[in-house]
């Protein structure tokens, strides 16, 4: 007999499905002339405000979020290949798959606020650095932020794979899951996760605004620029004063 | 006597190589005149970005600068052996410029044609042509430094 337990919370779920709506717009804006490539300083806005929020999430949010529970170890790597493994959330080898895509995401958020095309599109620190350090650190970041982006195509397919993997070949759909957050297991395992997960409820909208809070803060500090230019609304650069135009 | 006459002659040749010849100066223009685009580019940007400071006229001003510097001949500053040296910082143009002709005439031309036509566009002042030109004469920045320009310095 299989029991039915929520294994994904909202948040979680809501980051996941928020982050391929921004990844997409961010590809799509940088990529194709369909949308105007300032949409990629807002969808990186979005994708910065929520890996901030699951970084928090990871520390004090619910029981599958946390990183130390599925702290990939050898261990447990070694009983995922004798397909010993058993337990519920990420299993070892998804959790190494999470760990490189949330850092590759921190890089890509890391050099994509100090980067720069020389055209049209500035991170919102890249004047800052330009200014109080160096244009080639800027230049080094861009390039950086270029050549991580095929990194992060690769995991991102490696992830797809995976997942048409497990839904074509051991007929396990995980997408369902992570959409309703639910997921059927065996009574012994769930008898196990109702001990792990029995703290989950205790001051959760605390921790929850807690998260909330530090991505708010972190995001509004890396795009104060955008935040200010949007409240104030002032000419970024150099527009010539009419006064001084007169030659 | 004779050593040193051949000792002169190859310092003469040296320090025609290392003076800053036509190859240096190349890089120098192309590097000021892209810069100084960008400083036209900038100030439109800044303007669409931020409607209230909108002025025609200094759009206008920042357009023409554009198109003039287009219209300059820039293909002059791209000549052999320019994809090494040192303007005013070292250049950044890969060698796929001088390996793949047809293709840098095609987005240098490129370049041209969207100049000349946002020019054209921001003499009726219309706010909404602007913004869609102006995106299209910033891909073709794009569409060659994608192509022929070091991500970063070499
Ligand atoms: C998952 C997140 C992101 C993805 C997938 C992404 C993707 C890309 C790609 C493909 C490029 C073009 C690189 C090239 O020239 O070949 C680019 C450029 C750029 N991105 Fe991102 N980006 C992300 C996050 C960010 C963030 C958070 C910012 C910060 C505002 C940012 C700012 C920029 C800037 C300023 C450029 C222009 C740099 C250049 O072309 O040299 N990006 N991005
Ligand atoms: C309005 C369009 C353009 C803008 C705003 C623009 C902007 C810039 C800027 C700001 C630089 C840096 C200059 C420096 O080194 O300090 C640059 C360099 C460069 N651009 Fe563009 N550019 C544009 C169009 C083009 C086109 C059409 C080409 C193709 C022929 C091109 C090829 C290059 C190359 C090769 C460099 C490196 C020059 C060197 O280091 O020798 N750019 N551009």
């Amino acid at each position: 007999m299989v029991k039915t337990i929520q294994v994904w919370d909202v948040p979680i779920r809501l980051f996941h499905w928020g982050l391929v709506v921004a990844i997409t717009v961010s590809v799509i804006s940088i990529k194709t002339n369909l949308i105007d490539n300032q949409w990629h300083l807002y969808s990186g806005m979005a994708i910065t405000a929520l890996l901030s929020f699951r970084l928090c999430w990871g520390m004090i949010g619910s029981h599958t979020a946390q990183f130390r529970q599925f702290w990939p170890r050898l261990s447990a790597l070694r009983a995922m290949l004798k397909h010993e493994w058993q337990g519920v959330g990420h299993s070892p080898t998804a959790a190494l798959s999470v760990f490189a895509l949330l850092g590759v995401l921190v890089w890509m958020i890391a050099t994509g606020v100090c980067a720069d095309d020389d055209i049209s599109l500035q991170g919102p620190l890249a004047h800052w650095l330009v200014d109080w350090v160096d244009a080639s650190v800027s230049d080094q970041a861009s390039a950086w932020h270029a050549f991580t982006f095929n990194v992060m195509i690769g995991l991102v397919s490696l992830h797809l794979a995976a997942i048409a993997y497990y839904a074509w070949v051991k007929r396990n759909n995980l997408v369902p899951a992570m959409l309703h957050g639910k997921q059927q297991v065996t009574p012994a395992l769930t008898d196990q996760y109702a001990q792990q997960t029995a703290h989950d409820h205790n001051h959760f909208y605390w921790r929850l605004s807690i998260s909330v809070v530090i991505a708010a803060v972190i995001t509004l500090v890396l795009f104060n620029t955008q935040v200010q230019s949007w409240l104030y609304a002032p000419p970024t650069v150099l527009v010539v004063p009419a006064s001084t135009q007169a030659w | 006597m004779l050593l040193r006459a051949v000792l002169g002659i190859a310092f003469l040749g040296v320090a025609a190589v290392s003076s800053a010849g036509p190859i240096e100066d190349q890089i120098k223009f192309r590097q000021g005149a892209y810069t100084f685009i960008g400083w036209n580019t900038n100030k439109i940007k800044a303007q669409l970005d931020n409607p209230d400071s909108f002025s025609k006229e200094e759009v206008i001003a920042a357009a023409n600068a554009i198109a003039a510097a287009a219209n300059s001949g820039l293909g002059a500053l791209y000549g052999p052996g320019t994809d090494k040296g040192e303007g005013f910082r070292k250049t950044r143009l890969k060698s796929e410029f001088f390996e793949k002709p047809e293709e840098a005439k095609k987005v240098a031309l490129q370049f041209n044609l969207e100049a000349n036509e946002f020019a054209k566009v921001a003499a009726t002042g219309d706010v909404g042509q602007i913004k869609a030109k102006f995106g299209k004469l910033t891909q073709s920045c794009k569409s060659c430094h994608d192509s022929f320009r070091e991500k970063e310095a070499k």
